[in-house]
């Protein structure tokens, strides 16, 4: 995978496009907390070569659209914007794909709380053997926040 | 019925052998859509000549909902005991979601007399 | 996405429905299978008992207006089937914000499919139970 400056991500894309790379491959972001990785791949169909490329945006998230390089990739830049909050500078269509509005926190950034995680009870959370319940540590599954549902007018249940 | 078109080991339902299951949990933990659950007792059994008696788990409930299992067959690979095993059955629909949660009787019919 | 075809289903003899397929995701897959396999047969149209909406895949809060509209649209009398684990409760998608937890949310279900995806078998094991109704 080659990693490139996010100043330089279109024309190392188009640089690509001009290569042969004809076939675009597709755009995922990755959330590595302190910041947000875009990844693109792209293929070239003679001799079906795959280059990766990444590069890690700075904290005003934003990255230029690759869309008039690569048409395809408008699709995965409307996904970047609604799952990662990335701002893609320059795509010509911006509506999310899953939700209904603008409205609600990126899904798949790792700060973003799952409140069905949080509601449904986790069948995992039991000991084997009933009486085994008495004084065991209460478990949890990966990915559930704590202390996101609290009776926040202070009365202790 | 119909000519049997797709082969019989594709992922399909999943059945348990509940005298192989030890209630451990490991399954109902590594369930990505935490869709199994179990209930288990412990009981007390003194074996011949065993200076103390030994604790074993009996299962009460085993619960798969297939309404939302994913096939993915993390609980059949992470089964330490081999007691649950893709059964090459054909699932059956349900009038209602919750229709698709089967228990014990359902699920060690399902399971492979031969292993999975 | 649009008007329904029609299928003649060798495994539940006198069973002729006209199919509305709402395709949204990998399931939709298994019932171009059953085609493929033979267990769904397209006939002339016309014949059908009623017209049945399969609902397969994941439905995303962006997608369940069209849902709902392709509903209202079809003709009675009119059933809908879930196909495989996302339109049954969500399935994978269980705790994403953006996904119905069930495709009942927005139009009443007959038949709920069991699978991810289920297979084409699965299907036609689900159309003689609303068949049997
Ligand atoms: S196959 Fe996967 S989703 Fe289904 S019960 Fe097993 S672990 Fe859970
Ligand atoms: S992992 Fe196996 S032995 Fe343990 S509870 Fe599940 S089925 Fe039973
Ligand atoms: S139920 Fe499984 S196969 Fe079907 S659409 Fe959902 S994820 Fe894909």
């Amino acid at each position: 995978m080659r990693r490139v400056p996010v100043s330089d991500w279109v024309t190392e894309l188009a640089a690509c496009q001009a290569a042969g790379f004809d076939c675009f491959g597709m755009i995922a972001g990755v959330d590595r907390v302190e910041s947000i990785e875009v990844i693109a791949s792209v293929v070239r169909s003679s001799d079906a070569s795959c280059e990766l490329m990444s590069t890690t945006l700075d904290a005003d998230r934003t990255v230029a659209s690759i869309a008039h390089v690569y048409t395809g990739a408008a699709w995965y830049e409307r996904e970047l914007a609604e799952m990662f909050g990335v701002l893609v500078a320059g795509a010509g269509d911006d509506r999310p794909l899953l939700r209904r509005t603008d409205e609600g926190a990126p899904t798949l950034l790792k700060s973003t709380i799952l409140g069905a995680r949080v509601l449904t009870p986790w069948p995992g959370d039991a000991d084997a053997g009933d009486d085994a319940k008495a004084n065991r540590r209460r478990q949890r599954a990966v990915g559930v926040a704590e202390g996101w549902l609290v009776d926040e007018s202070g009365s202790d249940d | 019925m119909t000519e049997r078109v797709i082969p019989p080991n594709a992922h399909s339902l999943i059945g348990l052998n509940p005298e192989a299951c030890t209630s451990c949990m490991i399954c109902v933990r590594e369930c990505p859509v935490w869709c199994i659950d179990l209930a288990s007792h412990t009981h007390e059994v003194t074996e011949e000549g065993a200076r103390r008696p030994k604790v074993v788990h009996v299962l009460d409930e085993f619960t798969i909902d297939f309404g939302a299992c994913m096939y993915c067959g993390i609980c059949v690979d992470v089964c330490p005991f081999d007691a649950l095993a893709w059964s090459s059955e054909i699932d059956p629909s349900a009038h209602a979601a919750g229709g698709l949660v089967h228990g014990i009787d359902q699920l060690v019919k399902w399971f492979p007399a031969s292993g999975s | 996405m649009t008007s329904a075809r029609h299928y003649s289903v060798p495994g539940v003899p006198g069973l002729a429905v006209g199919v509305l397929d709402i395709g949204l995701a990998c399931c939709s897959l298994e019932i171009a299978a059953a085609v493929t396999a033979g267990l769904l047969v397209p006939s002339d149209s016309g014949s059908a008992e009623s017209s049945v909406l399969l609902v397969s895949g994941t439905v995303t809060d962006a997608m369940a207006p069209a849902v709902l509209s392709a509903w209202n649209a079809l003709p009675e009398p009119r059933r809908a089937v879930s196909f495989g684990a996302c339109a049954n409760t969500g399935g994978p998608y269980w705790d994403a914000p953006t996904v119905l937890k069930g495709v009942d949310q927005v139009i009443p279900i007959e038949v709920y499919v069991p699978g991810c995806p289920p297979r084409p078998e699965a299907l036609i094991a689900g159309l003689a139970e609303l068949a049997a109704r």
